[in-house]
């Protein structure tokens, strides 16, 4: 993370949620960091993300391809990698209760360039159906043009129902 | 102002096989940015460096109760995993080599006393025999909600060592 990271949206969970979104106002770089610590959930299944453009606009066409290792302490490592799905699972299924929280970081890059791909790389750290730790690492392309301002998370099904997600862009590299 | 907030810069001396950075964790930040950089071998052989925590008192966490998951990929096409629900430490962190290896390391609410400590790392590093470039990743957790203040990088070969390690710890500030 050379040069500054600037925080440009955060949103901490406070009651039960659908999604969370969170964008650059002044979309004017290229590389953002999103970070989010001690998600937990309502029900025990994936987290995912959409890229968004504008002011928040998530872009939910088939358009996401994925390839991720899934690292697992209690079960042996394999991969994923769905393509044309119409958002990214970056955590598998999760649950998120109580101290068995989601943790990670997203770098979103080509984020200001309208006529190319945006692509991410993830890495998490939480608990797999509540066994042990678990993670995926990899990365995800949206298979549009787009000057992607930000980021939406949600559930497969259920609520995110705490923790804070905040997003960071890197000026002056 | 940057958010990526400078908390300690540390190089160690040679022939280090302990490096213990204290005191960084705190209320002030719940995600840390860790990067190792000249990851240089004392002496004449590689070692593994492990990853372990200190509490609030100061004392290392040595129980077992480290679960961990590590994918190794190494130059000469040899991939493999090592993984433990319950081990001392989180194993195979950073290892030394001549051409100084090096990592960047995130750990999540450490001091938060309402979850659970966990970490993903990646690093990239030269192994000993064969020699060969070896790139890794890895999570862990500490299943404990005890504030965690700090942690620990130790040689796991008694004799082997590293040579003016370079360690800074960032926090993710959130305004």
């Amino acid at each position: 993370m050379a040069g500054q990271l600037v925080q440009v949206a955060t949103n901490t969970i406070t009651s039960a949620v659908a999604s969370v979104t969170i964008y650059d106002e002044n979309p004017t770089d290229n590389r953002y960091i999103v970070a989010f610590n001690n998600i937990l959930c309502s029900s025990a299944t994936g987290i995912r993300y959409r890229f968004t453009t504008g002011s928040g606009t998530e872009h939910s066409g088939s358009n996401y391809d994925q390839t991720s290792r899934r690292l697992q302490a209690s079960a042996d490592t394999d991969h994923t990698a769905p393509v044309n799905q119409n958002s990214v699972n970056f955590t598998g299924v999760v649950v998120g209760t109580t101290v068995q929280s989601v943790n990670g970081i997203i770098e979103i890059i080509n984020a200001g360039l309208s006529d190319q791909y945006t692509y991410a790389t993830h890495k998490g750290s939480h608990f797999y159906n509540g066994q042990s730790v678990a993670g995926y690492q990899g990365g995800a392309c949206l298979k549009a043009t787009q000057v992607t301002t930000g980021i939406k998370f949600f559930m497969q099904s259920g609520n995110l129902t705490s923790g804070s997600f905040t997003l960071y862009k890197q000026v002056g590299s | 102002m940057s958010n990526l907030r400078l908390i300690s810069d540390t190089t160690t001396g040679t022939g280090v096989e302990q490096i213990n950075i204290n005191d960084v964790f705190s209320a002030d930040f719940d995600i840390y940015q860790i990067e190792v950089t000249d990851f240089v071998r004392g002496g004449s052989a590689d070692a593994w460096f492990y990853l372990r925590y200190i509490n609030s008192s100061g004392s290392v966490i040595t129980s077992s109760i480290y679960a961990y998951a590590f994918w190794q990929m190494r130059s000469d096409g040899t991939f493999g995993q090592f993984r433990s629900t319950s081990n001392t430490n989180s194993q195979y962190t950073i290892t030394t080599s001549p051409e100084a290896g090096a990592m960047t390391m995130y750990i999540f609410n450490p001091f938060l006393s309402s979850s659970y400590t966990f970490m993903a790392n990646e690093h990239s590093c030269w192994d000993d025999a064969p020699h060969v470039l070896m790139n890794g990743k890895q999570i862990n957790v500490l299943p404990q909600t005890s504030s965690i203040t700090g942690f620990q990088l130790y040689s796991s070969q008694a004799g082997r060592s590293v040579d003016n390690a370079r360690i800074k710890v960032y926090g993710l500030g959130v305004n």
